[in-house]
């Protein structure tokens, strides 16, 4: 997958933006608290909704791939 | 970038000299923090069975860490490339705050080629740092040190990260799913257990995302499109209950 460089580029790119756009312009933009606690808390959000299991496998399901995943190769022909 | 307590650093932090080297002295506490992190992302993304370089170019061209751990675990999905970008732009857009906020403070003769350079450095941490200082003024000397550092830490990280995951026995890459959980817990309980409106936030965007899952409704959004819109309503709905911010 070639297009994962250009992916990582336009990631890098619509990063830089936001960090250099203020600074360069020496542009103390003031934002409503309301904006600003909602930036804050962004990266928490994303973090939670992109960890979160995914629920659509049932709870029984997970439980077996996370014991599959710990226990030795040995144990998966005892049950 | 992760929320790393840096708070009982900044007491030596804030003596280191406004020079280039104090810069760097300043950034230890932050490069610590970070090569764990960075480790941890050269594993996962190893695990997820990311390209080498892909991995090296994400630490590299975007350094910022929240943003490329879920960069990769959404690359992993197969998510289409418009919503990883457009989730990179909506998780970093903070740091046009923290820009602006630094701009306030630098000195107003620094030229606009090297604010351009100090301006990709800008994360949690180094913000912090830097913010952290007694001087009205800061210096971007300093400034550069200081980001430079932490930025080397975060890419010496992530080959390490690389280097070791190669190594690993089959066994274990096999159980680096696992790690993502505990990565997980890492960089959210250590701010959950200072913040109400952060542990608030984290379980209503686990509801919301569940419920996108669950409902048959909102089967026709991608993946991307439920991150996306799962981190816009519970942070939006967190800022309508919390306007204080994270307020640690």
């Amino acid at each position: 997958m070639d297009n994962l460089w250009l992916v990582v580029l336009a990631m890098g790119a619509v990063t830089y933006i936001p960090r250099m756009l203020p600074l360069v312009m020496l542009n103390n933009i003031e934002l409503p608290p309301h904006i600003n606690s909602f930036l804050q808390f962004i990266p928490f959000a994303a973090l939670s909704a992109s960890f979160s299991p995914e629920p659509s496998i049932p709870p029984a399901t997970w439980n077996r791939r996370l014991r599959a995943a710990w226990l030795p190769p040995r144990w998966h022909f005892c049950g | 970038m992760s929320k790393t307590a840096v708070t009982a650093e900044q007491c030596q932090t804030i003596s280191a000299p406004e020079t280039f080297a104090g810069g760097l002295k300043a950034g230890v506490p932050i490069a610590v923090g970070y090569i764990p992190i960075a480790v941890a992302f050269g594993l996962m993304a190893k695990a997820a069975e990311i390209p080498n370089h892909i991995t090296i170019l994400m630490s590299l061209a975007v350094f910022a860490g929240v943003s490329q751990f879920v960069g990769v675990g959404l690359m992993a999905a197969g998510v289409a490339p418009w919503e990883i970008i457009m989730t990179t732009f909506i998780i970093n857009l903070r740091h046009l705050l923290m820009s602006a906020s630094i701009s306030r403070r630098i000195h107003p003769g620094v030229s606009k080629k090297l604010l351009s350079v100090l301006a990709f450095g800008i994360t949690d941490e180094t913000f912090s740092v830097a913010s952290f200082r007694k001087e009205r003024q800061i210096n971007a000397e300093f400034v550069l040190g200081l980001n430079l550092l932490a930025f080397s830490a975060w890419n010496v990280g992530t080959w390490a990260g690389i280097f070791l995951a190669t190594g690993l026995p089959e066994l274990v890459k096999s159980s680096m799913g696992i790690a993502l959980y505990a990565m997980f817990i890492g960089l959210l309980v250590p701010t959950l257990k200072k913040s109400a409106p952060v542990l608030t936030i984290v379980l209503l965007a686990l509801i919301i995302h569940s419920v996108l899952y669950w409902v048959p409704l909102f089967s026709f959004l991608s993946t991307g499109w439920k991150i996306i819109i799962t981190t816009i309503v519970a942070a939006a709905a967190g800022a309508a209950v919390f306007p204080g911010g994270v307020g640690e």
